[in-house]
């Protein structure tokens, strides 16, 4: 099989999306059931294949970067578009991912473009007739019903963990790299982009009606820039400057794992997601994790984490709190969450993965 | 001092108005990728690659940010 991947999303961003696709990748590398893999960029046009390699690391001399131009694309059996991009033209086969529909559940938490784009890219994609490619359950659901899809129409399959995030790391190398950044413990840790989706305001109201609750513990904030934050980026930085808020902008992945592996608790009250990858990074660096019982969270989550209603700020205070107060919780919470994070390794969901391509191929 | 004021006016005026043209050509670029996006689906639909109701709810969907795109903020 000549497969084509669009990586455009993982050589110029950083969140989900980008995560995703990079572990895509480097899945599929490892997995050698694919004959070649050809890689474009659809995002700039890019085909230098250091410049991919600047971003995915180095890759195999059976991987192909190629120009998004009709030759190319037409000579593939089967194209995986990760990044909400549809090539111009190519196959008559493709796997679109969705990873969410939040741009029409919940569209004031997007900008207007970013909604333009992405509908009209998941249009396209079904004008086309791409096999959909749910990553959790709760998608697939939330895509039948707005979409008017069929349901055997979505395949659902969700992202790969990168074996980084694990429990078992360099103490030593943790707290050097914890201290350069600013980092004291004992801390409760949040990552995600800063958009209205991850409900930083109320996280923030709640760690503040806190208060001495909390303990010693610092909140560390890991948020790469994202929109129309501008007021929860103010209040950052004021609760940075008096010392109960860490804020730090986007980290290395090696670096990220060592946070979560260092810190008591990890925070994740977001309004909708589409799968949630953040929190299985948590669970699988030992992070008890307290996190929304709504969209695909509680699917993603098991019995493995806290779940509470994200619009309550109290229920997210309440949470943090107990967690913190109860050592019992804390290592029942960390133990299901390393046995919830292996259901989401590489070697449990390529064989999935596989399966859809080759339904795919032969559609 | 006249001249100091009617350049500053002038200043303004030019700032401000590359301000709106600059929101005016993103919505017509915004306006032009929905057109693209309505076509896709209808041309799909009209060949039966795509079911008339999934066809119909992505059309309604695309039209709800048309609307959006038209009234101007961010909808």
């Amino acid at each position: 099989m000549r497969l084509g991947v669009d990586v455009g999303r993982a050589l110029h961003g950083h969140g989900g999306v980008a995560t995703y696709t990079r572990e895509l990748v480097h899945a599929l590398v490892q997995s050698r059931r694919v004959d070649e893999i050809v890689l474009f960029d659809l995002d700039r046009g890019r085909w230098k294949r250091a410049y991919f390699e600047s971003s995915l690391g180095h890759l195999p001399s059976n991987i192909f970067i190629e120009r998004a131009n009709r030759r190319e694309l037409e000579a593939l059996d089967l194209f995986h578009a990760p990044g909400y991009a549809m090539p111009p033209v190519g196959t008559p086969r493709y796997v679109f991912t969705l990873h969410d529909l939040t741009v029409l559940s919940h569209s004031f938490c997007h900008t207007l473009a970013n909604r333009v784009r992405t509908l009209a890219s998941i249009s396209d994609a079904l004008a086309r007739s791409a096999t959909i490619l749910a990553v959790s359950k709760a998608t697939k659901e939330e895509t039948v019903r707005l979409l008017a899809l069929p349901t055997a129409s979505v395949e659902v399959v969700p992202p790969m963990l990168n074996p980084i995030f694990k429990v078992a790391g360099d103490c030593e190398k943790d707290l050097a790299m914890a201290a350069r950044l600013g980092v004291r413990e004992p801390f409760v840790l949040a990552v995600a982009s800063l958009e209205p989706r991850k409900n930083f305001g109320r996280l923030l109201d709640a760690w503040t009606s806190l208060g001495a609750a909390t303990g010693a513990h610092q909140l560390v904030v890991v948020a790469a820039e994202g929109w129309r934050q501008g007021r929860v980026r103010r209040r950052l930085e004021r609760m940075t400057g008096d010392g109960s808020v860490v804020k730090i902008g986007h980290i290395p992945d090696e670096a990220l794992a060592g946070l979560y592996r260092r810190a008591n608790a990890f925070v994740f009250p977001s309004l909708a997601e589409g799968f949630g990858l953040p929190v299985v990074e948590a669970m699988a660096c030992g992070a008890p994790v307290v996190t929304s019982k709504v969209s695909s969270l509680p699917e993603v989550c098991g019995d493995a984490a806290m779940l509470v209603d994200p619009e309550d700020t109290d229920e997210i205070a309440a949470a943090i709190e107990h967690l913190l107060a109860d050592r019992r919780l804390h290592r029942r919470l960390r133990d299901r969450g390393l046995e919830r994070a292996r259901s989401y390794s590489r070697e449990a969901v390529i064989p999935r993965l596989f399966e859809v391509y080759r339904r795919a191929a032969q559609r | 001092m006249t001249t100091a004021l009617v350049v500053a006016g002038l200043s303004a005026t030019v700032a401000v108005g590359a301000v709106v043209l600059r929101g005016l050509m993103r919505r017509l670029k915004l306006l032009r990728r929905l057109d693209r996006a309505e076509s896709v689906v209808a041309d799909a639909m009209a060949d039966g690659r795509l079911a008339i109701a999934t066809g119909e709810a992505l059309l309604q969907h695309l039209d709800g940010l048309r609307r959006a795109c038209i009234r101007g903020g961010e909808g």
